[in-house]
């Protein structure tokens, strides 16, 4: 490992360190007689603004393992940590610690415009509270106009501006896809979590939506991601963690992780063939 | 810097076509309201009709409010007799003055809608609508035994009224003012960051949980909200009546506050009144039939539900809007 490289360990260490963004130990979940995640370590280091995916063939256990990680499911075992503390059994607990997601399914509010939406996920960061916002309170009215401001902003730099006041309907599917990353961007993350970023795009969508991407790791957020397209994970994470029938095959550097003969065995079921990177 | 903020935040008070009608009509109607007894002033009939509008329209905001957050409650007939028997025992009992027991009512409302709110509100769909519906009827009853200090089915009577003088108009205008003031907060709900919130949950609570809403607190807000204003309702109707007894406020009534909100509009803050003013002067017209008003009722609750899904405000008719410019109102 290069030492520019985030110091990603696929063992986890033994107690808690504020420092690690994100630490998996032992996660397991079993849905009646089937296993979707068995004894699961991860763990991203202490260096922000890096991307790790999670990669691995359909009914591997990722999308299990990412909704452990943000709090919408119970893990049957094991546990994650977050900045060295146990994280909240609730996705909006875990939210309010920094860990923010996306959804696999486009989902918006048909008839909200990306600019409503990105000033509705501005939750997080209220100090003013539900009676003063009733009340129609200077406090309330300035902090709701700092949150357009701030929803405008990061719809432009995410490249939405011109699609700001549009129904949320007559987006594209692309677009639809990053007004999800920029509303959790509104909830100011430490770590967020993408799940399957680029399903459903077409080429010209996926090298847009790898751009923001890159835009949110140069700001030194933390990125972790859930996804199928090999090509854009591979161009796009410092690290990788390969899951195969629930279990953790393999974690490293993507070209360590594409000529892995074990990854490439658990995708193709053979050696010899090559991986469609 | 403030002039700055100021102009930005009328910018974004700028109001957009639906918000422009709702607010339209909200206006138009107060307004109408506010001149009617210049005209009618004389009619202790026409005013009693009205006044009976303005009260089952601060109810029927509270039921719309609750639809806000993707929740069908047909509990708050019971909430209003809550306020109505909260305002009547301390009147009648306590000797208390209406003005305390109006808030009070509200209060004592908002706080039972709040706390049964925390344990029903856990449920969705139809099991939460066939909850409230015994909830209503559990309220009653509770009322209907409540021993000397709600006197049973004969209920408490001979309220005095708050205002001296034969003349309804003190009373006309204090329905008109809590009208206004339930649909302040209402409106208030529906277009602030609040009712964002609550749009979200609605739509996709997993969604609105991901950006760190704890949805179960933010509906028992949405719900005691709601109660408090079916208090609000009941206590004026306390007064109005004179009275309250078990069967002031029934399923019955549930079930109408619900169908003014579909017949008005659900996406419009004015719908809950637009549909109480209709349904209730529409029943005043036709006297004649009022033994079949349940079966009429209920013929019109389908008819709207499959012919107007968004309710009268989206009719033609209502779209029209005051010329507000840009930034006048928010």
């Amino acid at each position: 490992m290069s030492a520019s490289m985030n110091p990603v360990s696929p063992s986890v260490s033994p107690g808690p360190d504020a420092r690690i963004i994100l630490e998996a130990s032992g996660l397991s979940k079993r849905f009646g007689g089937l296993l979707a995640n068995d004894d699961v370590s991860l763990s991203l280091g202490t260096q922000t603004g890096k991307v790790t995916s999670v990669i691995g063939p359909n009914g591997a256990g990722k999308s299990t393992l990412f909704k452990i990680l943000a709090g919408a499911m119970p893990p049957s075992s094991g546990l994650v940590r977050f900045e060295g503390k146990r994280l909240g059994r609730s996705q909006n607990q875990v939210a309010r610690a920094g860990l923010v997601r996306t959804f696999q399914e486009t989902t918006i509010f048909p008839d909200l415009t990306p600019r409503d939406h990105v000033f509705i996920a501005h939750h997080l960061r209220a100090k003013v509270g539900p009676l003063p916002t009733i009340f129609a309170t200077w406090g309330a009215e300035v902090e709701e106009t700092q949150f357009r401001d701030s929803a405008d902003a990061i719809l432009r730099d995410l490249g939405l501006s011109d699609y700001a006041g549009e129904p949320a309907r007559t987006l594209p599917h692309g677009m639809l896809r990053v007004l999800g990353i920029a509303m959790a961007l509104a909830a100011r993350p430490k770590l967020l979590l993408l799940d399957e970023p680029f399903a459903g795009m077409n080429s010209e969508e996926k090298s847009w939506a790898s751009g923001v991407v890159r835009n949110i790791r140069g700001r030194g957020i933390t990125v972790m991601l859930v996804e199928h397209d090999m090509r854009t994970v591979m161009a796009l994470s410092d690290r990788v963690a390969v899951l195969s029938f629930g279990r953790k095959l393999a974690e490293g550097r993507p070209e360590d992780i594409q000529k892995n003969p074990e990854v490439i065995e658990a995708y193709l079921g053979r050696e010899d063939d090559e991986l469609g990177f | 810097m403030t002039t700055s903020i100021l102009s930005s935040l009328l910018a974004r008070g700028a109001m957009n076509t639906d918000r422009r009608r709702d607010f339209s009509v909200i206006l138009l109607i107060l307004g109408a309201l506010l001149l009617l007894p210049l005209g009618i002033g004389h009619s202790r009939y026409l005013m009693s009709v009205l006044m009976n509008c303005a009260g089952v329209a601060v109810i029927a905001s509270g039921v719309w409010l609750t639809f806000c957050i993707g929740r069908i409650n047909i509990c708050q007939a019971g909430f209003a007799l809550i306020g109505g028997y909260v305002t009547a025992i301390l009147i009648a009992k306590a000797g208390l003055s209406f003005w305390i027991a109006l808030p009070l009512s509200c209060l004592v409302s908002a706080l039972c809608g709040a706390l049964i709110g925390s344990v029903i509100l856990k449920l969705k769909g139809i099991y939460f609508s066939m909850l409230t519906i015994c909830l209503t009827e559990a309220i009653r009853l509770a009322f209907l035994n409540g021993g000397d200090l709600t006197q049973g089915s004969k209920g408490i009577t001979g309220l005095p009224q708050p205002f001296a003088g034969d003349s309804a108009l003190p009373l006309y205008y204090l329905g008109v003012t809590l009208l206004a003031v339930a649909l302040a907060v209402v409106w208030r709900v529906h277009y602030s960051r609040l009712g964002g919130i609550f749009r979200a949950m609605r739509l996709n609570e997993d969604l609105a949980e991901s950006f760190g809403v704890n949805v179960w607190r933010y509906r028992i807000m949405a719900f005691a909200i709601a109660c408090a204003l079916g208090g609000l309702g009941g206590s004026y109707f306390a007064v109005f009546t004179q009275s309250v007894y078990p069967q002031s406020f029934t399923v019955e009534h549930s079930i109408y506050y619900m169908l003014f909100c579909f017949l008005g509009g659900l996406e419009f803050v004015s719908g809950a009144m637009i549909g109480a003013f209709a349904l209730t002067i529409l029943f005043e017209l036709l006297q004649d039939f009022q033994q079949y008003q349940s079966l009429i009722y209920g013929i019109l609750m389908i008819v709207v539900m499959l012919t107007l899904p968004n309710g009268l405000m989206a009719l033609r008719g209502f779209s029209f809007s005051l010329p507000f410019r840009k930034g006048e109102v928010k």
